[in-house]
């Protein structure tokens, strides 16, 4: 016979076997309310503060344009400046002469003032 | 989040949720694995201040190792059952020489009508037999037929080998058996099929 088999006609066992299983459950053996709110107020007082990841470097620089609305003027003065770029309004020098310089010059003797008779009215002629 | 969203992670995710700073999941913890070691802290010591110390004390082991803890290494629980039981033996050790009777039995905290006086004399007769054997003995019984854990997780726990366990259950039952054999009547085994 094994020891099971023993235990199972064993009425002290069985009843030790029924006195567990009342064990198990026993209400008396439970911790009180008191008491677990005392353990989770340990718990909170030992836990590490939450972790909060570092801004990606995306957010870091759109933070330092003002976020995304500073973020967007950027793009829309950056878009203007390169349509003028490549397709100027008139009046504006182009890109070449603008890489490069350009001289203008204005010569008043030779653009017309001459012609017009108006220089010194003449009167060096007269004074010889 | 309320307590129950928790019952499908393992005790380990929630110990790593925990140190993450989650404030739910230490009520969670403290809801999930306080009763079990409290319990057996009661079995074993036969007093509910006593056993709300060691309780605390390995609850409070198992928040300051929590940042370390290393999933999937230990059980959580194997690993509490451990501490608790070992402060346990620390209490007893200290304890040695107080007799049976200055062992205050733990009481339940809303009798009422006769059937729970019969299981509250049941409850105290058996953790008046629990109370007499060595202390060994008495934790792997409750364990084992208590808690209902396995031999290798108690093992585990009482850090011996499964046939330790095997036998030191064995002799711890008989023993209860023995000892609660005069008083079956009285506690009403006789007629009460349970």
């Amino acid at each position: 016979m094994t020891v099971s088999d023993k235990d199972t006609f064993d009425p002290d066992m069985n009843a030790l076997d029924a006195l567990f299983a009342q064990a198990t459950n026993d209400v008396g053996a439970q911790p009180s309310e008191a008491f677990m709110t005392r353990v989770v107020t340990d718990a909170l007082a030992q836990q590490p503060m939450p972790q909060i990841a570092p801004p990606s470097w995306w957010a870091q620089i759109t933070s330092m344009v003002g976020g995304w609305q500073g973020m967007g003027g950027l793009v829309a003065a950056t878009c203007a400046g390169f349509w003028i770029g490549i397709n100027p309004p008139e009046g504006l020098p182009t890109q070449f002469e603008t890489f490069l310089g350009s001289e203008t010059s204005i010569s008043l003797l030779e653009d017309g003032i001459e012609d017009t008779g108006m220089f010194g009215f003449g009167w060096d002629m007269e004074e010889g | 989040m309320p307590l129950d969203a928790y019952t499908d992670l393992a005790d380990d995710a929630l110990l790593a949720q925990y140190s993450k700073g989650d404030a739910a999941v230490a009520r969670a913890l403290t809801a999930r694995l306080m009763p079990r070691v409290f319990g057996h802290a009661v079995r074993v010591l036969g007093d509910r201040s006593e056993a709300e110390d060691v309780a605390q004390d390995a609850m409070m082991r198992l928040w300051k190792v929590a940042p370390d803890w290393r999933m999937g290494e230990a059980k959580v629980s194997t690993w509490l059952y451990r501490v608790t039981a070992n402060l346990c033996t620390d209490r007893l050790r200290r304890k040695r020489g107080v007799g049976l009777d200055e062992v205050d039995e733990p009481h339940d905290p809303s009798p009422s009508v006769t059937d729970q006086l019969q299981t509250r004399e049941r409850m105290d007769a058996l953790q008046a037999g629990l109370q007499t054997l060595p202390e060994r003995q008495r934790q792997a019984v409750i364990l084992r037929h208590i808690e209902g854990l396995a031999n290798p997780e108690i093992a585990e726990i009482l850090e011996i080998s499964t046939e330790a366990v095997e036998s030191l259950t064995a002799r711890g039952k008989r023993a209860l058996a023995q000892g609660l054999a005069p008083a079956r009547e009285k506690l009403g085994y006789e007629d009460d099929s349970i």
